[in-house]
């Protein structure tokens, strides 16, 4: 066990996954996508792709940006978001007994496997499909986040008082310059944390961090625990439908930007399987 | 649906928007004087006008404006579009362009200063440099840091010529992917007009950050007189 320091508040990091093997503690995943003011006055669709889902132990979230200066961002990011989600809920229990080297090399694969199909078969470049990338498999008391270019990763720890956010964004000098799961050498940016101590988080396109996250000194908007709340102690419908109120209809008065986000939250004991129970199918920007 | 599961806009938090600092660094020397100088105050209107008509560009757009005629000056530093005030110029006195730019890059670095204390994102700044002539002073520091600056991608300088008499060779100095271009003192509102446009473009868009693209107002740029806003307007 080792610790990464966050404002001088030393969060437990896991060296490896086998903390959640057996554990009884169960997630809950919602993700919603909402079209900016830019691109709904373009009358383009939005380009922030979000998954969300539930399997058997594993929790998965992913929030992909597609980027603005790329011809098939759109495409990059439902792809990425769809692709990489589906991985991880199949490579959970695998990822959760691999080191650090080994699940950053399985997932940049992952992508590059993801990306290189999809240009391939459209005929476009892969630059074109340019997307940053977010994501979070849960498994029992085990947490993975990953993270290549910008946005933001919120979490929150048992018995904490508030949400903090990982410093695991790669972001340049001037707005909009990051880097992108594109990248050649995807596997060198992209930053992993691995967590047992959390019992909420929350992923955002920086579209949605602009409207929740303070950039001056990081403070987290009361809406995060708002949002949080609703996944945990409402019905999934419920939770789900007012997520995507948020996006659409508040989230995006505070920003031109596309906004996707995704929550997850530990919950001991989750109601009995029915529909609601369910999967939460891939949300994307419309 | 309850109100427990709707967020009301106080519980978000309220960042600044993110700006395009952009510094107009105008020759109003003697050599402007008549219709050249008519014609930049008008454009300068059109301009201001036309950022404040878009709502993208009037919440991300800041311009400062710096001249040289015989002096330099700081006519009017940065500010909210909306806030922004801009005197008529004259034109008279000789041409110190290089005294002009190294103002305008302090500038400059002042206003991310700014942004950065306040947490205010920022796109990379453009500095649009106009003459109609050739410099009076030496222009060897101010070239030096354009070119780092253009280089590292912290700076985008768009050279314009105005009139047969500019002088382009020292213009292209200035921006090394870049060519200057030329044209009448009658098409200045034309590109003010793409470049209240070029704002909106490039507010809300990603791009790598490591200096392997070229951002779409660049691209347009050196297209210009294709595609975007020339009639007698001459790639150089």
């Amino acid at each position: 066990m080792r610790a990464l320091f966050l404002g001088g508040v030393p969060l437990s990091v896991c060296d490896s996954m086998a903390v959640g093997a057996g554990a009884k503690v169960k997630w809950r995943a919602v993700g919603a996508a909402a079209t900016g003011r830019k691109h709904q006055g373009l009358g383009r669709q939005g380009q922030d792709a979000v998954f969300a889902r539930t399997k058997s132990a594993n929790s998965v979230v992913v929030v992909c940006d597609g980027a603005g200066s790329a011809a098939n961002a759109m495409m990059g990011a439902r792809t990425i978001a769809e692709g990489v989600g589906q991985f991880l809920l199949r490579r959970a229990a695998r990822l959760a007994n691999q080191d650090a080297t080994a699940q950053r090399a399985q997932i940049a694969a992952c992508v590059q496997r993801l990306v290189s199909r999809t240009a391939s078969r459209a005929g476009i470049p892969e630059a074109s499909l340019a997307s940053t990338l977010l994501f979070a498999v849960a498994r029992g008391r085990f947490v993975l986040l990953g993270q290549v270019g910008d946005g933001a990763v919120l979490v929150r720890r048992p018995r904490a008082l508030g949400w903090l956010r990982l410093p695991l964004a790669t972001r340049g000098e001037h707005a909009g310059e990051t880097v992108f799961a594109t990248h050649p050498n995807m596997g060198d940016y992209l930053h992993l944390a691995c967590l047992d101590d959390v019992d909420g988080l929350m992923l955002m396109s920086d579209g949605a961090e602009s409207s929740l996250v303070k950039r001056a000194n990081g403070e987290v908007s009361p809406a995060v625990a708002k949002m949080a709340g609703w996944v945990r102690h409402e019905s999934l419908s419920r939770a789900r439908k007012a997520l995507r109120v948020a996006a659409e209809q508040t989230l995006v008065q505070r920003t031109l930007d596309d906004v996707g986000l995704a929550v997850m939250v530990q919950t001991a004991a989750l109601p009995a399987a029915g529909p609601e129970a369910g999967d939460v199918k891939t949300r994307l920007g419309s | 649906m309850d109100d427990e599961l709707r967020i009301r806009f106080d519980e978000l938090t309220d960042n600044p928007s993110a700006r395009v600092p952009i510094s107009l660094v105008l020759d109003v020397s003697g050599s402007m004087e008549g219709p050249p100088i008519a014609e930049l105050n008008r454009a300068i209107v059109w301009f201001m006008q036309a950022l404040q008509q878009d709502e993208i560009a009037a919440s991300a757009a800041e311009v400062n404006v710096v001249t040289f005629g015989g002096h330099v000056n700081v006519v009017a530093p940065f500010r909210d579009i909306n806030r922004q005030q801009i005197s008529r110029l004259g034109a008279n006195g000789n041409t110190p362009m290089g005294g002009a730019v190294i103002t305008a890059l302090a500038e400059l670095d002042q206003v991310k200063r700014q942004y950065q204390e306040t947490g205010t994102d920022y796109y990379q700044p453009w500095l649009v440099l106009m003459t109609d002539g050739a410099p009076t002073d030496d222009i060897t520091q101010a070239v030096n840091e354009c070119q780092k600056r253009v280089a590292g991608r912290k700076l985008t300088v768009f050279p314009i010529a105005i009139g047969h008499a500019a002088n382009v060779t020292v213009l292209s100095q200035f921006s090394q992917h870049l060519p200057p271009m030329r044209m009448d003192a009658v098409n200045l509102t034309e590109f003010f007009s793409w470049l209240s446009a070029s704002v909106s473009q490039v507010v809300g868009t990603s791009m790598p950050g490591d200096g392997g693209a070229m951002d779409a107002t660049e691209e347009a740029f050196k297209n210009a007189g294709t595609i975007s806003w020339g009639r007698a307007i001459e790639r150089v």
